[in-house]
């Protein structure tokens, strides 16, 4: 069974039509890599499977449960939206760590508050939070920041912050986890460390949904592509299919840009 | 827009209509109802002053509290702002107005006033090094005068064709005198008796001549009936010697009106 | 009277006027934080009728006279609608003043609430919903210490101005620091035509504008450990 399974999204903001029925599924273990120029509805794309823009119409389903039929028109309530969410993960462009905490707090902090709702919490208090710091640890050490977990976010390079956002990202362990266009905002010297770690992830069958401009780096870690223009999928594919053998002229033409 | 426009209006109209509306109660009827008259008074030495245990004493405070046991009430004494005499009165923050207040036409156009009590004037008050060079109203013209906003001694000092430093006190144009920001000032004799020359706070002013005499009063809420009821009282007051025993405590017998 | 024999009468009275600016300013600040915080959550909500009058109240309040302010609420009632509201004496004065006060600082701090929370990153708010968190948990958890961070410095701005401020007060007879320093000026427990009290006040103020100054400069570096 499909781990997910995108049916027909559509959106738009205003009078621009952003998303113009998309559909696509993934397997357990897939990395897909989403490519396109920008303004073609890939981080759009992106925000509607992680809930935080609500699609015009569409179905969105995990594992076989629907998390969304948009056509349905019944309103959710905020908790119900809130536990779905848990299904997928997002690193984003610009990291967004919380600023007053220290990598350690950013990761630990939304499992803390999770375990908190549970009944058993203030019987377990204690051993739950050294369940959750180490289980932090352990996800930052993976990141290689093993020295830096008392660091604040405003004493880390970009690429040991955008290592923290992934880290945090994956203390809940979502069945999905999707970057957005992780190094975009990166100096180039930086983004080697954050590919390198979404590489070892990919490595290790993590479950991927990466919008990227590394053209390179998205055939060289993708188990399938996605090529996206004006809200549609213009052409997918294996990595083998999409960037050597095109079949689209649209998509030759934008490959072209990368091509030295 | 429009409606806040329209509320401020309503707001307005209300407030026009409602200070219109003749008072249905008599305004002793309010007071002893009540069971307390509120006088406001200013810190004004000889006439409402505290003394070392901070209470009110001095010739009108005395004056208000017998006037407060003869209506059979009980006394509070409030400070105000004198600027805002009016307000207080209208708003019903005070019952009467009870400081060495002269009774000027404006004071009389907008409160019910008692008749007059105690005799006062306006007098200059200058250095000490100059007063004697003013002895004429033509050796006044050129000088600014220092004057309480809204007082007897400002319209005397406009009348005058002087220029005028409304200022916020009596005591306030005492010290525009001291600090040089105006040649002189016009007050209240009694006030000016009690505060400058030696062993007061002003050695270096003195008293000059006077410009014009002018006499104190009570004032109520317009159309009160407290007013008449405070003449009464004042007649026998003055018959039985109260009032004459009250004035020598504090050294105002000469300028107690007798009648 | 000798300065010496002055001294002790007026340092009395000036202790006793300036309890009152104390008073005046810890209950404004009380009432005028929450008040504020609840307007600025207000002027954020996506009713566009409350929006509106929230919006027009602090453009009244800030755009008019805090002495104005005062005069019709201590003064109106009695005047409008022939009823005192506030009881004689000074608790009555101190009363109206306190209203006035908090309403007008209550509009200041709104806005100032309100651009230190619109000035949170959207990334913030977004981060914390992928995470599984709740609205109330974004707040408390993830923005609030940011926004007190970020609005400090008007804060203390405005705070300071507040103790300055509270000598308005004396516009509806209310008996604070000013009003006891000017009181020896007329006249007043045998201390008359003295002008030095009045001066001396603004020793009070400094001291206190000294201390607030103090302790925000001590929160501010207690903020600065992140950016």
């Amino acid at each position: 069974m499909a781990i997910l399974e995108v049916q027909n999204i559509r959106k738009s903001f205003g009078s621009t039509q952003v998303l113009d029925g998309i559909s696509f599924s993934m397997e357990k273990g897939d990395v897909l890599s989403v490519i396109g120029s920008s303004g073609s509805g890939k981080t759009t794309l992106l925000r509607c499977l992680n809930f935080l823009e609500k699609p015009d119409s569409g179905i969105i389903r995990v594992n076989g449960e629907t998390l969304l039929d948009a056509s349905s028109g019944a309103s959710e309530s905020s908790r119900s939206i809130r536990l779905k969410r848990l299904h997928f993960g997002l690193v984003f462009q610009s990291f967004n760590l919380f600023p007053q905490y220290t990598a350690l707090q950013n990761v630990m902090l939304a499992e803390k508050l999770l375990a908190g709702e549970q009944p058993d919490w203030k019987k377990r208090k204690a051993e739950r939070i050294r369940e959750i710091e180490e289980h932090a640890r352990n996800l930052l050490a993976d990141m290689g920041l093993q020295d830096r977990m008392n660091n604040y976010p405003h004493q880390l390079s970009g690429g040991q912050c955008q290592r923290v956002a992934i880290a945090r990202a994956l203390a809940l362990n979502p069945d999905i986890l999707c970057f957005d266009e992780p190094t975009s905002a990166l100096d180039p010297e930086l983004t080697g460390e954050v590919l390198r770690v979404i590489r070892g992830l990919a490595d290790r069958s993590t479950t991927m949904i990466i919008v990227t401009h590394e053209m390179a780096f998205a055939r060289d870690v993708a188990s399938h592509v996605l090529f996206m223009d004006n809200g549609v999928i213009c052409e997918e594919g294996t990595p083998e299919e999409v960037f050597n053998h095109p079949k689209q002229e649209r998509t030759r033409q934008f490959l072209s840009h990368y091509s030295d | 827009m429009k409606k806040i426009i329209a509320l401020l209006l309503c707001l307005v109209l209300l407030a026009v209509s409602s200070l219109a509306l003749a008072e249905s109660e008599s305004d002793k009827a309010y007071v002893t109802g009540k069971g307390k008259i509120v006088v406001g008074i200013t810190d004004f030495e000889p006439m409402d002053y505290k003394n070392e245990n901070g209470e009110w004493i001095g010739f009108d405070a005395d004056l208000a509290r017998a006037f407060a046991a003869y209506l059979g009430v009980e006394i509070e004494f409030q400070e105000i702002d004198w600027d805002n005499k009016v307000l207080e009165l209208t708003g019903k923050n005070i019952d009467c107005v009870w400081n060495g207040m002269s009774l000027t036409d404006e004071v009389k156009a907008a409160m019910s006033c008692s008749k007059a009590y105690m005799n006062n004037a306006q007098v200059i008050v200058a250095p000490v090094a100059k007063v004697a060079d003013y002895t004429t109203v033509e050796s006044l013209s050129s000088l600014v005068f220092a004057v309480e906003s809204g007082s007897s001694g400002e319209s005397v000092v406009r009348d005058l064709g002087c220029q005028a430093n409304a200022v916020q006190s009596q005591a306030a144009a005492l010290m525009e005198v001291a600090s040089g920001t105006s040649d002189a000032a016009v007050i209240d004799l009694l006030m000016a008796l009690a505060m400058v020359g030696e062993g007061t706070g002003y050695e270096n002013l003195a008293c000059g001549f006077t410009l014009q005499d002018d006499q104190y009063g009570v004032g109520f809420r317009p159309g009160s009936d407290l007013a008449e009821e405070l003449n009464t009282f004042l007649a026998s007051a003055a018959a039985d010697g109260t009032l004459k025993k009250i004035a020598d405590t504090y050294g105002l017998g000469l300028a107690l009106i007798a009648d | 009277m000798s300065f010496a024999d002055q001294l002790p009468i007026v340092l009395s009275s000036l202790n006793t006027g300036f309890l009152q600016t104390f008073r005046l300013f810890v209950i404004t600040l009380a009432g005028a934080l929450p008040l504020g915080l609840l307007l600025a959550m207000a002027e954020m909500s996506h009713l566009r009728g409350l929006r509106a009058i929230i919006k027009t109240l602090v453009w009244i309040v800030r755009g008019s006279p805090l002495m104005i302010q005062l005069l019709i609420i201590f003064y109106f009632p009695g005047l409008v609608f022939k009823t005192p509201l506030w009881s004689s004496g000074e608790s009555g004065r101190f009363a109206a003043a306190s209203v006035a006060f908090i309403i007008n600082y209550a509009c200041y701090f709104c806005e100032i609430f309100r651009g230190g929370i619109q000035g949170i990153p959207v990334g913030q708010d977004e981060a914390g919903l992928v995470l599984g968190m709740k609205p109330l948990q974004i707040f408390f958890r993830v923005k609030l210490l940011q926004v007190v961070k970020a609005i400090l410095p008007p804060m203390s701005n405005e705070i300071i101005t507040l103790i300055k401020d509270t000598s308005l007060a004396r516009i509806i007879a209310l008996q604070e620091i000013i009003w006891a320093g000017q009181s020896f000026l007329k006249g007043s427990q045998g201390i008359s035509g003295a002008i030095w009290p009045l001066f001396f006040t603004g020793i009070y103020y400094l001291a206190a504008t000294g201390i607030l100054t103090l302790l925000f400069s001590r929160a501010e570096k207690k903020l600065s450990y992140f950016r």
